[in-house]
């Protein structure tokens, strides 16, 4: 298990309170990265951690073999040559989607989520990485936006990696923000499970960016979210972003069935909305606690005994594993009177589920994805 | 991976007793691999769950039963691994059973099967109706009609829900 050197402890809602910077153990350069600005800032930061450059960042993999934790303690530095941009897969196909766009800045992540995909989808690639030229992926996104005026594009960058968890290191948010502030047809959504938002308090976002974080009880953060910030820190975080002029985003994904499952997601909603003026927050979304067959595989190796997969899941028609219907669809509905009574008018929805579910769940059947993304987008 | 292999490497952190029960239930009923990676997989997830060691899954008065039933291997191993099923899927396994009763009190008759989707996931049911002649389908979609004006197929689609 990856050492708590991220965010461990519990904040007080109104207390002052600094989040902890993950520090790696080591850091590799790929060379041709050295002299990036990313590069010296990260070295500035790290004054105590060993960098090396490498030939090629798959040195990175031979000093970590298949030690899936290992790789999440040491930092590459590389540039990307190849697309930034990329579609999110939840379009699955016969899946409701909500046209998403991702970009790719970091892959893996310093956190250790016992149901995190990666831990299958970096299994050949598993070091974490930061790339340090996001100029490139910034000039690629342009051309795109700059293509398609008319339309209104939503972007996140917390696929591949959590969007802020190397940001005290990198500062990547000092290039976004200002990005998408001057970009009237896109919005970019930061997703985290951290309180590293530092870095975005004195930039001005003008509306343009959505700072979201994954929520579930603190009885499944216990089990099953190692190394990320407490719920009270993110939430502490969340009203820090909002009074520096962000809109937030609220993701109860995965939901995870558990003893106590319902009261947990009652106050964790009611906590949000405790926290939150609904006026800024975006959007909530829900979805199923999801596993493809390769990464059950995985987690049955990587946490022998875990509770994770102990839930009366089944494949689906897309291959992935979640609770049979009849009880995801029981948890959908629960939540969504929570957050409906909690957060009137804030736009829910749920990701990587078929229209049945959805429909289901809302008694409608789901708006198409232009529709839903469009909807979202105009937030 | 033989299935001596998959015993042992998925029984080496068992305790010495406990790799004895399974083995002996793997030498009595010779499953598959595939099987016996399926049933690991559920003791695992069963044992995690409630908290509770391997040995008193195994012990347990439903598979005790399956494993000291007459009929051949193939057969017993069947009956075992559905109550083993029954343990790690409960609700499901509770769904499907009223389900089942469900289509049973229509009174539909043998020529009739009404399938829910696999694990209630994704699609509809699928129905099959079997005739030798006009008259025989006649009467089944008669008492399909009746069943359907009675209001009684509504409880199949809600155990869907």
């Amino acid at each position: 298990m990856v050492r708590r050197n991220l965010v461990a402890v519990a904040a007080p809602a109104d207390a002052w309170y600094e989040p902890r910077v993950f520090t790696p153990d080591a850091v590799l350069v790929e060379r041709g990265a050295e002299e990036a600005p990313m590069t010296r800032r990260c070295r500035a930061r790290l004054p105590g951690v060993p960098f090396t450059v490498v030939a090629d960042r798959r040195a990175a993999r031979g000093r970590v073999g298949d030690d899936f934790a290992a790789a999440k303690r040491q930092l590459v530095l590389a540039v990307h040559r190849g697309s930034f941009l990329g579609y999110c897969p939840a379009g699955t196909r016969g899946l409701r989607c909500c046209n998403y766009l991702m970009m790719s800045f970091a892959t893996n992540c310093p956190m250790d989520c016992g149901y995190c995909f990666l831990q299958e989808y970096l299994a050949e690639n598993p070091p974490l990485t930061a790339y340090v030229n996001p100029e490139a992926a910034l000039a690629e996104l342009a051309a795109v936006l700059d293509r398609h005026t008319g339309r209104r594009f939503r972007i996140g960058t917390g696929e591949l990696a959590d969007s802020l968890a190397l940001d005290p290191l990198t500062d990547l948010s000092a290039d976004l923000v200002p990005f998408f502030a001057a970009r009237p047809n896109a919005l970019l959504e930061l997703k985290t499970k951290t309180d590293a938002v530092d870095g975005l308090l004195a930039l001005d976002p003008k509306d343009r960016v959505v700072v979201s974080w994954s929520l579930a009880p603190a009885a499944v953060v216990a089990i099953a979210e190692a190394g990320t910030a407490t719920v009270a820190a993110r939430l502490a975080a969340a009203r820090r972003v909002v009074a520096a002029g962000y809109k937030v985003g609220i993701h109860f994904d995965p939901m995870i069935e558990h003893a106590g499952w319902e009261e947990g997601y009652r106050d964790l909603v009611a906590a949000v909305a405790a926290a939150l003026p609904p006026a800024r927050v975006a959007w909530v979304s829900m979805g199923a606690l999801r596993f493809s067959s390769g990464l059950r595989a995985v987690v049955r190796r990587r946490f022998p005994g875990s509770r994770l997969l102990a839930g009366e899941q089944v494949p689906g028609p897309d291959g992935k594993w979640r609770d049979f219907r009849p009880l995801r669809v029981d948890m959908y509905r629960r939540i969504r009177s929570f957050v409906e009574a909690a957060l009137p008018d804030v736009p829910l929805y749920i990701c990587m589920e078929t229209p049945e579910v959805w429909e289901r769940v809302f008694d409608v059947p789901p708006p198409g994805e232009q529709a839903l993304g469009a909807r979202l987008a105009a937030r | 991976m033989t299935r001596d292999e998959l015993l042992a490497a998925r029984t080496a952190a068992w305790a010495d007793g406990e790799r004895a029960a399974l083995a002996a239930i793997v030498a009595a009923l010779r499953p598959s691999a595939h099987h016996l990676g399926d049933a690991l997989d559920w003791i695992e997830d069963i044992a995690a769950r409630d908290g509770v060691q391997a040995a008193s899954i195994l012990d347990r008065a439903e598979l005790r039963a399956a494993l000291a039933a007459s009929g051949s291997a193939p057969d017993r191993w069947k009956r075992w691994k559905d109550a083993l099923r029954r343990l790690r899927y409960p609700r499901l396994a509770a769904r499907e059973r009223e389900f089942a009763a469900a289509v049973r009190a229509l009174g539909l008759g043998r020529n009739v099967a009404i399938a829910a989707p696999p694990a209630f996931e994704g699609g509809g049911l699928t129905i099959t109706i079997r005739a030798k002649t006009q008259d025989e389908l006649g009467t089944t979609l008669d008492r399909f009609a009746a069943a359907h004006a009675a209001g009684a197929l509504a409880r199949l689609f809600a155990l869907l829900d």
